[in-house]
């Protein structure tokens, strides 16, 4: 056990945002006596805090927050927005391997699939893209060369001709890894409340990665899934990535920080302190939205009248603003999760008013508004796929959302939004093409588009949603329709990381 | 679920019971009469599942008067005969939902139609389903559009003595319109969490599972001792004309009725100690388990649950959302199946969307029930786990004639049948929804309906 409290702080706890700017800038303070006892009792903290209905994301910031703040000079640059993650090496399979006997689907746009496919994996990334018996001549490139000369000791798994490869899935709407158990509030991370703006909470730091919610996913296929801080406040936190297959969420990470959350709408009234109906909701909003936009549009080298000063430091010293300025700063998106279209409506008048980048989650009746949405380049994920009209917030609710979005040109994905049954994304897509979404289409929103919405290639380690050569080996390989329910998973490659024959329990 | 989320997702409800009985419930003299319906229908070179098992290539069905009066080929009909072709096609049974809180927790979602928990006190094995339902519940509609035909209408799972089921046909105007003529008697119970967290957190027995059977036990007594108290009147005082009238607790007679063998019993129970609980009792007050549901446990102890004749109505694919639905496996179905067990799906509507009931025998038959199984799952096997197995659940002569059309297998994603008939009468098709076309609020936001084209 460690004793000193600095030091526990960063071994056993991530470090909160202030912290990590303090690390970023390298003039780590060291905490008062004050603080120490803070991080010393955190687990006796954290039984507490939850008592009072907060969450581990939100207690890990208070620690943080109170043992780095406390004796560090008020700063005023702004925060990074990355966390500082262990360098923790990703478990890699260490025998490449080549799947051969396939026909491969890669979701990349315009290729088209490609028959007796061969894909060389070595490490986590695939190393080879070719096909059985090279065609110099072929007109596409893929189909020039083999990889068998360069498989060398490689472990072959031969599909026969009659699989199918895709990437693997990316679940971006639910809880997997962060909810065991809904009903008992001790194997999730709770709900924050008291407060309209948590951009500073970090789901992060709430996922457990040893999960059977993250287990059941995997071997459905869904290799990469986004957790988002629980909760029913107005801005809600920051989300990570990651992939589902490691033991520790450092590991498992592809990315932190990936968007900024807001509920808005009926479920947005659920919160405390309670923010009012739809008005309030949006003034609030554009409230915090300004006061972070005019954090990030000061410029130090003009001279502030000691008011003008001190109004903005208090906006520094505000941690979820300044969180909230830091994300907007590096262009993540705010994902606005809402479902009726006059709500729609009303984020894309906001949307003129202020600079940030929108992302609409659920949106049952994003479909009414299809034009404006596309208009203003704002992409939907969809979820549930299957309408279900039961609510005042939803009922244009329509199973066939998915392909009039993408007929007006939206970017649209797809989501489960379901922690336990993530593993039937295969079947929303499925249910969408039933629906009318084009083919190639269905299988990138909940592959690429979703990679490309989150920014997921961008970090060090990138999840694309494609299969291309030198790009990350998330993989799957399936018997039958792989978007259908004939489909069998027969191997899932997640970072390289190869399983066979996945079972359900 | 049920009590925290109890507004925007009622899970689990508890069961009703319908009365026949005269004093009580003179309900089923008012169910709707046969329907005036004597043309007939012949539907020509359908592929039929039958769910008996059997499948019948290129063949014929024949109903008249809502009842199937003929089955094979090349049958004749009347020159006034309504005949549909439907080669190519698969012909099935309507669904039968044996687990549905259509019309007690109605559409669209408002706390003013939270109706399915009556949870002021543990045990109401006297409260109704029937005087809950609201036929203009939206989902109805949609859930016809499914090809749901017959649904158990069961109070939730918030009291150990939820009340008793209504059994409902899904074409009606009102009540009496929908429900079953001359219905069974069934009543719902809940074992578990449910009942223990509603009343634990207002620190009221049952607040454990020492209570919870306690509470069962209290009730059973007491209507033994009614039961008892009758039989001896009926010995010792019928033919006395100055005798006093003859014991009769209202609070008890559906109860008395359980233990004179006169109501099926569905019950709520997750988990195999929970099993166990209940047939304990059960032997000790000698009533009879029709089914438990959600069941999410019952893989584990297939040998028990056959031996007591007990059938199961659990999800397909349904688990964790709580500590009773954490160790669910998705091969239930299969495996409960495979050991010779009574196997039903169903949907706890609004928990899954009955609309996309078949979808659960979809998802059962990809992990691993037969294809014809999953058919019974979803059709013939809820028909007898609630007493209907003689008049509904199978394509047989001298059975209604509620029938589905499908385009294609029903266990593709997103299947739809495009012709639902319920009674011999064709509620949806040819771009019609008849059970939405009279209520405005369905009309305005279905635009009838986006089925049977």
């Amino acid at each position: 056990m460690v004793t000193k409290g600095s030091y526990k702080i960063k071994s056993i706890l991530h470090p909160g945002p202030v912290l990590a700017w303090s690390v970023a800038n390298s003039r780590l303070c060291k905490p008062t006596r004050r603080s120490v006892p803070v991080a010393d009792r955190s687990s006796h903290f954290f039984t507490s805090a939850k008592s009072l209905s907060l969450n581990r994301s939100l207690a890990i910031a208070m620690v943080a927050t109170s043992a780095a703040m406390a004796p560090c000079p008020a700063q005023s640059a702004e925060m990074p927005v990355v966390t500082q993650i262990n360098p923790v090496v990703t478990q890699i399979n260490p025998v490449p391997t080549l799947i051969k006997g396939v026909t491969l689907w890669s979701a990349v746009a315009d290729e088209g699939p490609l028959a007796t496919a061969e894909l060389l994996v070595v490490g986590d990334k695939i190393k080879c893209i070719g096909v059985t018996v090279a065609d110099p001549a072929a007109k596409d490139p893929r189909a020039r060369k083999s990889c068998s000369a360069q498989a060398g000791a490689a472990v072959v798994r031969d599909f026969g001709g009659l699989a199918t490869v895709t990437p693997g899935f990316i679940e971006s709407l639910a809880r997997i890894g962060q909810v065991e158990i809904e009903l008992e509030d001790g194997t999730h991370d709770g709900v924050a409340r008291r407060a309209s703006n948590f951009a500073h909470i970090r789901a992060i730091d709430g996922i457990v990665t040893h999960s059977r919610t993250v287990e059941a996913a995997r071997k459905g296929g869904v290799t990469t899934t986004l957790a988002r801080p629980q909760g029913n406040a107005l801005v809600v936190g920051q989300s990570a990535a990651f992939r589902t297959q490691a033991k520790l969420i450092d590991a498992a990470l592809v990315r932190d920080a990936v968007a900024i959350h807001v509920n808005l709408g009926d479920h947005a009234k659920n919160g405390e302190p309670y923010v009012g109906a739809r008005s309030g909701q949006l003034a609030l909003l554009r409230e915090i939205l300004g006061q972070a936009t005019r954090l990030n549009s000061a410029d130090p080298k003009k001279k502030l009248s000691p008011a003008e000063a001190q109004s903005l430091q208090r906006l520094r010293d505000d941690s979820a603003l300044a969180a909230l300025a830091g994300l907007l700063k590096a262009g993540r998106p705010l994902v606005a999760h809402v479902d009726r279209a006059d709500d729609i409506a009303a984020l894309l008048r906001l949307k003129r008013e202020l600079p940030f980048r929108l992302v609409i989650a659920g949106g049952a009746e994003a479909h009414v508004i299809a034009a404006e949405l596309s208009a203003a380049k704002v992409p939907v994920i969809l979820s549930p796929v299957r309408a279900k009209p039961y609510d005042p917030d939803n009922r244009r609710a329509s199973d066939a959302a998915a392909a009039i979005l993408a007929k007006a040109g939206v970017v649209v994905g797809l989501a489960t939004a379901d922690t336990y049954n993530a593993r039937n994304l295969r079947w929303d897509a499925g249910f969408a093409i039933a629906h009318g979404l084009e083919r190639s289409l269905a299988l990138a929103a909940i592959s690429r588009t979703i990679a490309v919405v989150f920014d997921l290639a961008a970090g060090s380690r990138p999840v694309t949603g494609t299969i291309i050569e030198g790009g990350p080996a998330d993989l799957l390989v399936f018997d039958g329709d792989p978007l259908g329910l004939t489909g069998r998973l027969r191997l899932v490659a997640t970072a390289g990381e190869i399983e066979l024959d996945p079972q359900q329990r | 679920m049920l009590h925290g989320f109890a507004f925007m997702r009622p899970t689990c409800l508890v069961g009703a019971l319908v009365f026949s009985l005269a004093l009580l419930a003179p309900n089923a003299s008012m169910a709707r009469p046969p329907i005036a319906n004597d043309k007939t229908t012949l539907l020509r070179n359908g592929t039929v599942w039958t769910a008996t098992g059997v499948v019948l290539h290129q063949t014929d069905i024949l109903w008249r008067d809502g009842r199937i009066a003929a089955m094979g080929k090349n049958l004749l009909g009347r020159p006034d005969t309504h005949t549909i072709d439907v080669k190519g096609k698969i012909v099935t049974p309507g669904l039968v939902d044996m687990h549905s809180h259509l019309g007690v927790y109605a559409a669209p979602f408002a706390k003013a139609k939270q109706d399915g928990n009556e949870m002021t006190m543990p045990t109401t094995p006297f409260v109704r389903a029937i005087d809950a339902f609201d036929p203009e519940d939206l989902a109805i509609a949609r859930a016809v559009e499914g090809g749901v035909t017959t649904a158990l209408i069961l109070p939730g799972s918030g009291n150990v003595m939820g009340g008793q089921a209504l059994y409902v046909k899904l074409f009606g105007k009102t009540v009496a319109e929908m429900q079953v003529s001359n219905p069974p008697r069934a009543m719902k119970w809940a074992m578990g969490e449910n009942p223990k967290r509603v009343y634990g957190e207002r620190t009221m027995m049952p607040s454990a599972r020492l209570g919870h059977a306690w509470v069962m036990r209290q009730k059973l007594f007491d209507a033994r001792e009614v039961r008892d108290l009758q039989d001896r009147w009926d010995r010792d005082s019928k033919s006395d004309a100055k005798a006093p009238p003859r014991p009769f607790r209202p609070d008890l007679e559906p109860l008395v009725a359980l233990l004179r063998g006169e109501v099926l019993l569905q019950v709520h129970c997750y988990e195999v100690h929970d099993i166990e609980t209940l047939l304990r009792v059960a032997e000790e007050f000698n009533f009879k388990v029709a089914a438990i549901h959600h069941a999410l446990e019952a893989w584990k102890v297939p040998k028990l649950l056959k031996e007591h004749a007990v059938a199961v109505a659990t999800f397909a694919d349904l688990w964790g959302f709580k500590m009773e639905a954490y160790d669910a496996s998705a091969f239930s179905p299969k495996l409960l199946h495979e050991a010779g067990v009574r196997l039903a799906l169903k949907t706890d509507h609004p928990v899954l969307d009955a609309k996309w009931f078949a979808f659960e025998a979809a998802k059962a038959h990809h992990y691993g029930l037969p294809e014809q199984a999953a058919l019974q799952a979803v059709t013939r096997n809820p028909a007898l786990a609630i007493g209907l197995g003689n008049r509904i659940g199978t394509l047989e002569v001298g059975r209604d004639a509620d029938v589905l059309v499908w385009p294609q297998s029903p266990f593709v994603i997103g299947a739809q049948p495009e012709r639902v008939f319920i009674d011999g009468v064709q509620v949806v098709g040819d771009g019609v929804n008849a059970q939405a076309a009279w209520s405005v609020d369905a009309r305005g936001n279905a635009g009838v309906c986006g089925c049977g084209h």
